[in-house]
């Protein structure tokens, strides 16, 4: 069971970012925090696809430079599939942060409060 | 669309159904013609009779009592329901979070038991 | 002129993209925005159609992003596809048209209705077309990703676009961050999927499991796929956000985020048929869409008789309609591996995916019809409204046929892929046609109440000098009065020529992945 859990840290951890920024959305009414919710489940799974394609003892998958086939430190490369699709995932949650304060600061311009609560008036 | 025999056959076509309004139309038109020519327009004996009050801007059924006997019927299913509608974005998430967890616990029961 | 139209899927994402990144340049000269705005419209609908046309007549047609012949998988004789993949068969060439259609009138229609900040809309609507046509268009699991948030994003500037009012903005947030959650969980399981299978193509993943089979990674990512599409289209309980965003949006961003919301259907369904249809994760899949389905039905039909604000009630109304569209492709789901059902699962799914085009026209009419008062009155509020039919009777009759449309009654197109969806879900399970049945009628309650405390009614005072909307928004509206009707009226050609084909492309997942790879 340890064994498992340290060998597969990683996802472990996105796991469990996942599930705090989770809470952090489910039960807590501020809108900022509920900004710094999404925030943190962004980056569980940027953590995530990271890990994912990471080999052993793998070298960044650049070609110049990079050790021979039959040479003394050859080496795996690690995937590059999943570090595109964090590049991507990176941009898009920086568009969805910008939008989400942007939005928390004009509720309080009109509203007064950033409680959720307080200042929710679609109701039904 | 299948030919299901135990759907059974329809007739469904418009050109025959514009041909039959149009008949109708003109039965209808031809009876109107056999009136009289000279009744009183915008007189109150060509008025359709409206019993008790006339709706006027102040005195009209709002839309909140439309259907008034259906909602009171339903009340208690309203007052719960419109509770659960609360507005709030954390109950929205909850019940995304509720459906993702009996989704997965249903996907995983019915994999490990019967495939 | 011949090679130009190879690059015409291209070109589908592409011309709005560009025109999207070119307006905020024409910010001063209002009327070149807006002309260049429906001209961008314009082209991008005559794509759609003519790949429609297209794709009907010769099968799937396939678009290499970026390579030298576009019209091969693998033009670099790789094993498998490494370019980003536009596979578009009947289903997305369908869904592109529907969503190029409801895109153009709602600019045509926004012309009038929208008095500043031009630029700004019509920038954002054109990224909203360029994010769904992208999504129905792609054949990679992470473009989809990525077009998923495109729509997203840009329908949240859009929702929350008169910025000077509190409940557009919260509105605005809540959708935020509903669409961000939702695209968390697919790029989750976008991840998750690649990890199993190695391929990102959908194509590709469809035959992996095709050969290979499912693993445990295949039900966390096929769960967390499910609800995540199923929460961004608006099948309950899941379906909050829905009236909120719907009701506080301007008319026409609706009609686009009806779109928005079918497209996040077609991709459910996308998944659950295409790449993962031949596992028998599928049933189970099948069961819980129909529940949501038949929730959708009941809840939104019954929610939207107390809604006071109009937009709100045709939002909840909407919702019991995504419901049809639910319990339908969930029924043909579940009639994938049941060989006696299977006639009967084609059947509703032919009537679901037919409903998928009459509840983009009714809704949206219906939503234009509600801007329509909103332009003229400055209320949405029902008990307020009344007695509009004497100075816009245009709008009432327009609204009517939308309502007719809502109920199922013929002559409307909804009266056809009713009928389909009651006659074969009745033989999977009687109960769930009674439900739909049910909350057919039960939606026609909130339509009646609509219709009566708008137009009819004694005059208000404050009404007497409302004129009617002008000309452009009454021809958007004309149209899709018309094709509703149209639809209505020969519902057979309507299935024989677009709706099977989809079905077909939609129910047989080893031609899809013939014909890509």
């Amino acid at each position: 069971m340890i064994a498992v859990l340290s060998q597969n840290l990683p996802f472990v951890v996105s796991a469990l970012l996942l599930l705090i920024g989770m809470y952090a959305l489910l039960f807590k009414s501020n809108l900022i925090k509920m900004a710094i919710g999404l925030s943190v489940m962004g980056s569980a799974v940027n953590l995530f696809l990271i890990a994912l394609g990471y080999r052993q003892d793998s070298i960044a998958p650049i070609f110049t430079n990079a050790p021979l086939v039959g040479a003394v430190n050859a080496a795996e490369m690690a995937m590059p599939v999943p570090q595109a699709l964090t590049l991507t995932s990176i941009v898009i949650s920086l568009a969805v942060t910008a939008l989400m304060l942007s939005l928390a600061v004009l509720t309080f311009r009109h509203t007064g409060t950033l409680d959720a609560e307080k200042a929710g008036r679609l109701k039904g | 669309m299948l030919g299901l025999d135990s759907i059974g056959a329809a007739a469904w076509n418009p050109a025959v159904m514009a041909l039959a309004f149009l008949v109708l139309l003109l039965l209808v038109l031809a009876l109107r013609a056999f009136g009289r020519g000279d009744f009183a327009k915008d007189k109150l004996k060509t008025q359709p009779f409206l019993s008790g009050n006339a709706p006027t801007e102040k005195n009209r059924v709002r839309a909140d009592n439309f259907f008034w006997g259906f909602f009171e019927a339903l009340r208690p299913y309203y007052r719960r329901a419109s509770n659960v509608h609360s507005g709030l974005l954390n109950d929205y998430i909850f019940w995304f979070a509720f459906c993702l967890a009996l989704l997965l616990i249903a996907l995983y029961a019915g994999v490990s038991l019967w495939a | 002129m011949i090679e130009l139209v190879q690059h015409f899927p291209a070109l589908a994402i592409g011309v709005p993209l560009a025109f999207a990144f070119l307006l905020p340049l024409l910010k001063k000269w209002r009327n070149s925005a807006v002309i260049a705005a429906l001209a961008a419209l314009a082209v991008t609908e005559f794509l759609a159609l003519f790949i429609l046309q297209d794709v009907l007549q010769n099968g799937i047609r396939i678009y290499s992003m970026g390579a030298v012949v576009p019209g091969l998988a693998t033009p670099e004789q790789m094993a498998v596809p490494v370019r980003i993949l536009l596979s578009i068969d009947a289903f997305s060439a369908f869904m592109g048209a529907v969503a190029a259609t409801i895109a153009l009138l709602a600019g045509i229609y926004s012309i009038h209705f929208i008095r500043e900040s031009h630029s700004k809309y019509f920038s954002l609507l054109l990224l909203m077309l360029a994010g769904a046509l992208g999504l129905v268009f792609t054949g990679d699991m992470f473009n989809m990703f990525v077009f998923f948030e495109v729509l997203s994003i840009s329908s949240i500037g859009l929702i929350a676009f008169w910025l000077h009012r509190a409940e557009p903005v919260e509105a605005g947030f809540k959708y935020l961050a509903i669409s961000a959650v939702a695209s968390i969980f697919v790029l989750f399981a976008v991840g998750l999927l690649y990890g199993q299978h190695g391929v990102l193509n959908i194509a590709g993943l469809s035959r992996s499991t095709l050969l290979y089979g499912f693993a445990f990674t295949d039900i966390i990512a096929l769960a967390l796929l499910v609800c995540a599409f199923s929460m961004k289209a608006g099948a309950a309980p899941m379906h909050y956000w829905v009236p909120d965003a719907y009701g506080e949006a301007p008319a026409a961003v609706t009609a686009m985020l009806a779109v928005a919301s079918l497209a996040s259907l077609y991709a459910l369904f996308r998944i659950a048929f295409t790449v993962f249809g031949a596992t028998p994760l599928i049933e189970l899949v099948a069961f819980a869409v129909i529940i949501f389905g038949v929730l959708s039905l009941f809840l939104g039909a019954t929610m939207s008789l107390v809604q006071k604000d109009l937009k709100r009630l045709i939002a909840y109304a909407g919702i019991s309609q995504t419901g049809f569209i639910l319990v339908a492709l969930g029924v043909g789901l579940a009639a994938i591996h049941n060989t006696p059902l299977q006639p009967f699962g084609a059947m509703a799914m032919e009537g679901g995916v037919f409903h998928v085009i009459n509840h983009a026209f009714y809704e949206a009419l219906l939503f234009l019809c509600a801007g329509a008062v909103f332009l003229r009155t400055g209320t949405k509020d029902l008990n307020e409204l009344g007695g509009l039919a004497r100075r816009m009777p245009f709008t009432a009759f327009f609204f009517l046929i939308g309502g007719i449309a809502i109920a199922g009654l013929p002559p409307s197109s909804a009266f056809a892929s009713k009928i389909l969806i009651y006659e074969s879900v009745y033989f999977f399970n009687p109960l769930i046609a009674v439900i739909a049945l049910v909350s057919s009628v039960l939606v026609v309650v909130p339509m009646v109440k609509a219709f009566c405390a708008i137009f009819l009614g004694p005059e208000i005072g404050k009404f007497k000098k409302v004129r009617e909307v002008p000309g452009a928004m009454l021809f958007t509206m004309l149209v899709l009065s018309a094709l509703v009707i149209i639809f209505g009226l020969f519902p057979g050609a309507i299935v024989e020529t677009i709706v099977s084909p989809a079905v077909n492309a939609l129910l047989s997942q080893s031609a899809y992945v013939g014909g890509v790879l």
